[in-house]
């Protein structure tokens, strides 16, 4: 018991030079643990990192705070556990950082794409414009040459037209200057016939045949009372008439056509014999009077072409004649 | 001896066996806790210092195996729980270069991209 009591004052005493230590301990300022708060005040600081790795930085703040009340046995430990968390909440904000940045890179990358498509789509856009220009241009220059090529057929066509016009106008002229030079050669031909009959001095039982135009010809006719009846010999009155008749056609050159009709009495083959003697003897009579044989031409046509009603003796007689038809 | 001094001697031994028995549990939880950190960094296939890091981490969680294998089971919780820190900061320095290495690749394509885009305007 005495022991005890003696030993209770230094037990005390021991005590308290313990909490002194440990007081003073506490109070002197440990580097490693300002070295921790540093880095993670700076961390907490850093306007790019103070929001990144809040994980992170709380089990680092976490095991700071550990290490700052562990005890010296377990002070090692916590010293370690403390510096790699500090370090894991500063690299995870850094790693946090650089995922953001990648982020905005890929946005970026994403920006450019666009603005890459609305360069191509641009370019698409003024492509098309150019081609539809040319297009129209090419529109346009066919247009031209359809409207050439049609103002140059219009005016092959006119031209052809105006040619043709030409031609006509000039076969026409020549029509006109050979209806003109024909009405010449009539007019010269009857101021001859005239001239004849004033030199010859003509009586009235002697003159030309009867004559009238048919289209450009003139036609001579010897009545049927110019041949004795059934018969092709000319009475003489006819054999004179014709003797001028040859003399008024002597100098000229158009051809003679010599047609013989009769009335319809009697056999056609008769009367068509009948005519062609007495179209022939007129043809022996001119040629007696000077004109070419080679202009004369004789016919009978018999009862063909009658020029008055055969069911009178007057019409009948107008049928039996002899045309001198002259060109 | 007094019967006092032999009471408090009983509680203290009482108190020491206490004490034995309950760090006598293997630290389950600290290892498992740092072979997952550990498996965590590996997938990241770290290089340079965090390669050198998850070495470490390596070593502390084999020693922590070791220690608990010879029954010293605060020495091993202490060296898992030093595995665990020290493969979580190499996870995080992994992932630091891997963000590093990406933000480098496409500020280079986003450079090539715009040169491309500049060269095909003036074109």
């Amino acid at each position: 018991m005495k022991q005890t009591t003696l030993n209770l004052p230094t037990v005390v005493l021991s005590l308290m030079l313990g909490f002194s230590a440990m007081a003073m301990a506490a109070t002197k300022p440990n580097p490693d643990l300002e070295r921790l708060n540093a880095s993670l005040a700076a961390l907490d600081n850093d306007p790019a990192l103070s929001e990144l790795a809040a994980v992170e930085r709380l089990k680092a703040r976490q095991a700071v705070t550990q290490f700052a009340a562990a005890k010296s046995k377990s002070r090692e430990l916590a010293l370690y556990v403390a510096s790699k968390r500090v370090e894991t909440a500063q690299a995870a904000a850094q790693a946090e950082l650089l995922g953001n940045q990648a982020e905005q890179l890929d946005r970026e990358r994403d920006q450019i794409m666009l603005q890459a498509s609305q360069r191509d789509a641009e370019m698409a856009r003024r492509e098309a414009d150019q081609l539809r220009l040319q297009n129209m241009a090419r529109q346009e220059e066919a247009e031209r040459m359809s409207q050439t090529i049609e103002e140059e057929r219009i005016a092959r066509e006119q031209s052809n037209a105006d040619a043709q016009l030409s031609s006509a106008q000039a076969i026409q002229a020549r029509k006109l200057a050979d209806a003109r030079a024909r009405e010449v050669e009539l007019a010269r031909k009857e101021a001859e016939l005239a001239s004849i009959l004033a030199s010859d001095n003509v009586s009235d039982g002697d003159a030309l045949p009867p004559m009238h135009r048919r289209g450009a010809s003139m036609v001579y006719t010897l009545a049927g009372n110019s041949f004795a009846s059934g018969s092709a010999s000319l009475t003489a009155s006819a054999q004179s008439s014709l003797n001028k008749l040859a003399a008024l056609l002597r100098n000229g050159q158009g051809t003679v056509r010599i047609e013989g009709f009769t009335d319809d009495r009697g056999a056609d083959a008769a009367n068509l014999a009948l005519s062609q003697r007495r179209a022939n003897a007129v043809l022996l009579a001119l040629r007696a009077g000077g004109l070419s044989a080679a202009r004369l031409k004789a016919s009978g046509k018999g009862k063909a072409q009658p020029v008055a009603d055969n069911g009178s003796e007057a019409g009948r007689a107008r049928n039996r004649r002899v045309e001198i038809i002259v060109n | 001896m007094t019967l006092s001094t032999l009471k408090i001697h009983t509680v203290f031994l009482f108190l020491l066996v206490s004490t034995s028995v309950l760090s006598a549990e293997p630290p389950t939880a600290e290892l498992s806790a740092a072979q997952t950190a550990v498996m965590q960094a590996e997938r990241l296939s770290p290089r340079g210092t965090s390669a050198q890091t998850l070495q470490a981490a390596k070593s502390q969680l084999a020693e922590a195996q070791a220690f608990a294998d010879k029954r010293k089971y605060r020495e091993a919780a202490n060296a898992a729980n030093r595995a665990q820190a020290s493969a979580e900061l190499a996870k995080a320095q992994a992932e630091l270069a891997k963000a590093r290495m990406e933000v480098d690749e496409k500020s280079a394509r986003n450079a090539d991209l715009r040169r491309q885009l500049l060269i095909n305007t003036e074109r």
